[in-house]
């Protein structure tokens, strides 16, 4: 039963990171949203690999692959962010 | 997700989303993700034959963790890739402007005019300690309970941190022997695999008697290739 | 040799990212990219239809505990494709960027990207596409902004959005795949995958993801500006391979893998989307004003065609021929599209590199002064149009006999409408490059590039007509695939 209620609540938590996703403005917001959606599917393996007796390995190591690949896209995606950001302080500062 | 990507507040301000298309964008997530978890309730899940197969395994591999074992015996091929992925981030954010300019400096530069408060001086000294004793305990410990490479090299680089935010200590990322340090976690898991392949004829299958050590010596070079590239992503992202 | 499939490209990552020298960069690029083309050619000789598809067990624990990966016939010409075209395009690279700073960013990325696509087309495991899905869309998204142009980051970072969603659609998809039969094995899957409402939904999660990431209409809107933007060989690369490799996948999914649970309706909705795809990206390249932007639409309608491999091959009874003619006839766009598409990039990026804009507005007289960029961009136009005889027309022809076989009829107005389309963006380009009647004032501040660059372009664009005149090899190829998927379907 508390099984389900992760497995379920995974499964939400990705909705709301879609749906921030799709809503939100500011990119920031976006990329949080990414990884809210991300957590919501670990969350989904890990409650997956839980049974009354013993525990699944095979999800556990999904979800560390997973960690590393989600901290990876993020931080490429902030340092577009950042680099974005310094070609625009630098075309303001051009004089016109 | 549709169009420019937005950076400033004013400009999010100016062109939010219309509540109709929200709310209609809620109630699609909304059915799709209940669709989803009433599937999940209904489905009664039995336990998977592999979940049986990896652990009644385990003592041909090496380690006694089992999710250990997934990570760097039975599915070592993804592991090696995931560090790949990790080094595509490496070298977009590694900056290597003045390609010989920063070379001749050590790694960590001690900028001997910055004042430090002798109380943070002494608390990161001693944090930066801890988290290299605890991450070369979290590396041992990986082989029978949880812990491993990945969470070695987090904590590691968590110590870099902290000592990267006193302001006395700046990283000089093109110094020296750098990029090798970055590299030779997947280098290593390559060498490896080529070992394994002249061993025991299939890529990344090791030998029983020698698989402990063999992934023992993955996982120091993985811990040093992790814990640089999250070091370098604090500070490359952190201007 | 299955793995150093996957080896030599990480190999030669590894080696970029420790040598610093343009000088090493290049040599390590082209002799690795040489000795890929070598390997993939000898496995392609060698094929042996007894054991294909030959099966590797990596890490020696075989299918459910490790990760197989297998080399048939379609991964064949995938990986072949993919060789060549990066041979050509490595060539290319090493002229391309004069500055040193791109020259180290590129090369380790190029071959990191090139290993993800080498994984996933001999990938037999589900999780493993999926770390290959997000080695080739990170590698990819940080090529793009490799010039470090607004518009290229500001594109790059769209297109890293999308992928990353897509990945986790993927996964989220793969995870009830795996709480459901408790496996990641592929073919484990297929055997034991049941059509039931569960299954739909997981097979609904991996299209989305893999439709996002190959950009389907109306998923489509990443694509043009980070195609247009990204440096040269990067955007011949991007919709060349990148966008094809997720295609591939779709592919397996959707034939092989969960094909029971592939309903008639979610075939035919596929396949209109690619007619619209088809229409709209045409229509968009006639309307662009930039010659990049043109070449970025019609990957759009060009992908529009793979699409409609699905309600053809779907409707009826597998047994039927036409399902192998209609894979065989998406292999062959595969290759044709690849070559003629890159070859079209580079000249476009060749008339970049050497005025510094590509607005077609001012290509008048254009044809006297580049001749061969605008010939390259001739040649590989006929295979997008589909005239013969070129490797464009065979993959039209053998797609146009699937559609008359299975009785859908409508697909042919779609495909000769297309073609139409298809024409008339390419002619309105070529007519304004042949325009005599203007000074030549502005030809002073011509830059003249590189010789190995100009005819990189044309060499793939040959290629692409030289597809017309083997059909052969790749209809046996699939065909030899088929059975043996057949014969496998009977067994369990």
């Amino acid at each position: 039963m508390q099984e389900l209620m992760y497995s379920a609540g995974g499964v939400a938590l990705f909705g709301v990171g879609l749906y921030g996703l799709i809503v939100a403005g500011h990119i920031i917001r976006k990329l949080i949203a990414v990884n809210i959606s991300g957590i919501g599917v670990f969350m989904f393996l890990l409650a997956t690999a839980s049974h009354v007796e013993l525990t699944d390995p095979v999800p556990h190591a999904m979800v560390l692959t997973g960690i590393v690949v989600a901290v990876a896209g993020t931080a490429l995606c902030l340092w577009l962010v950042l680099q974005i950001h310094a070609v625009d302080v630098a075309s303001k500062e051009l004089p016109k | 997700m549709f169009g420019e990507p937005v950076l400033s507040e004013s400009q999010e301000q100016s062109n939010r989303m219309s509540a109709w298309i929200r709310v209609g964008v809620a109630i699609v997530v909304t059915c799709l993700c209940s669709l989803v978890i009433v599937l999940i309730l209904q489905h009664d899940k039995g336990i998977p034959p592999l979940a049986r197969l990896a652990l009644s395994n385990l003592e041909f591999t090496g380690v006694e963790n089992p999710v250990t074992a997934v990570l760097l015996n039975y599915r070592s091929y993804d592991t090696l890739l995931e560090i790949a992925v990790l080094m595509i981030v490496a070298v977009t954010v590694l900056p290597n402007f003045q390609c010989d300019a920063g070379a001749a400096q050590p790694f960590v530069v001690i900028d001997e005019q910055h004042k430090v408060d002798p109380i943070l001086a002494g608390l990161v000294k001693w944090l930066v300690s801890c988290a290299v004793i605890s991450g070369g305990y979290l590396l041992w410990t990986g082989a029978h309970a949880p812990g491993g490479a990945f969470q070695a090299g987090a904590v590691i680089a968590g110590g870099g941190v902290a000592l990267a935010v006193v302001g006395k200590y700046r990283f000089n990322w093109l110094a020296n022997g750098v990029s090798v340090a970055i590299v030779l976690g997947l280098a290593v898991f390559m060498g490896v695999a080529g070992l394994s392949k002249a061993m025991s004829g299939v890529a990344l299958a090791f030998p029983v008697d020698e698989a402990g050590l063999l992934i023992l010596i993955v996982e120091i070079a993985a811990t040093v290739s992790i814990a640089l590239v999250l070091l370098l992503l604090f500070t490359e992202l952190n201007d | 040799m299955s793995v150093l499939i996957v080896g030599l490209p990480l190999l030669a990552a590894i080696v970029c990212m420790l040598v610093r020298k343009k000088l090493w960069l290049s040599v390590t690029s082209v002799s690795s990219s040489l000795l890929l083309v070598l390997m993939v050619g000898s496995l392609l000789l060698n094929v042996d239809p007894a054991v294909s598809p030959a099966v590797y067990p990596m890490s020696g624990w075989g299918a459910p505990l490790g990760i197989e990966l297998s080399v048939d016939g379609l991964s064949l010409i995938m990986l072949f494709v993919t060789s060549l075209v990066v041979l050509l395009l490595s060539v290319y690279s090493t002229y391309y960027f004069n500055v040193s700073e791109q020259h180290i960013r590129f090369w380790p990325l190029w071959w990191f990207l090139i290993a993800g696509l080498n994984v996933a087309f001999i990938a037999r495991d589900a999780f493993n596409i999926y770390v290959a899905l997000e080695m080739i869309g990170l590698a990819a998204v940080a090529l793009v902004a490799v010039a470090k142009k607004r518009a290229a980051l500001v594109a790059a970072l769209r297109y890293a959005m999308v992928g990353l969603v897509g990945s986790l659609c993927y996964l989220l998809g793969i995870a009830l795949l795996y709480r459901l039969y408790g496996t990641l094995d592929l073919s484990m899957l297929a055997n034991l995958a049941e059509p039931s409402l569960s299954t739909s939904v997981a097979l609904c999660l991996i299209s989305l993801g893999l439709l996002l990431k190959t950009a389907l209409f109306p998923f489509h809107f990443w694509l043009p500006p980070a195609h247009a933007s990204a440096p040269a060989p990067v955007s011949a690369a991007l919709s060349a391979l990148v966008v094809k490799a997720s295609f591939y996948l779709l592919l397996r999914f959707w034939l092989e893998v969960l094909a029971p649970s592939v309903s008639a309706g979610a075939a035919n909705v596929v396949g209109v989307l690619g007619a619209c795809a088809i229409i709209w990206g045409s229509l968009c390249a006639y309307r662009a004003t930039r010659l990049k932007l043109v070449v970025a639409y019609s990957t759009v309608a060009q992908l529009g065609y793979l699409f409609l491999v699905f309600p053809i091959a779907l409707a009826g009874d597998p047994e039927l021929g036409f399902r192998s003619g209609a894979v065989a006839a998406v292999a062959y766009f595969v290759i044709a599209h690849a070559l003629a598409k890159s070859a079209m990039f580079l000249a476009a990026g060749n008339i970049l590199a050497s005025t510094g804009n590509d607005d077609i507005r001012q290509f008048s007289g254009f044809a006297s002064r580049q001749p061969i960029a605008v010939f390259t961009i001739a040649i590989a136009g006929i295979s997008l149009i589909g005239l013969p005889p070129s490797g464009g027309f065979i993959a039209k022809w053998l797609l146009l006999t699937a559609a008359v076989e299975s009785q859908q009829w409508w697909w042919l107005v779609v495909m000769l409408v297309g073609g139409l389309l298809t024409a008339l963006y390419l002619f309105r380009i070529l007519g304004i490059a042949f325009e005599q009647n203007q000074p030549l004032a502005k030809g002073s501040n011509f830059l003249v590039l590189p010789k190995p660059m100009v005819f990189c372009g044309l060499a793939l664009a040959l290629l692409a007509i030289a597809g017309g005149f083997n059909a052969e090899w790749v209809i046996q190829l699939i065909d030899q695939d088929m059975s043996s998927l057949h014969g496998m379907g009977v067994a369990s």
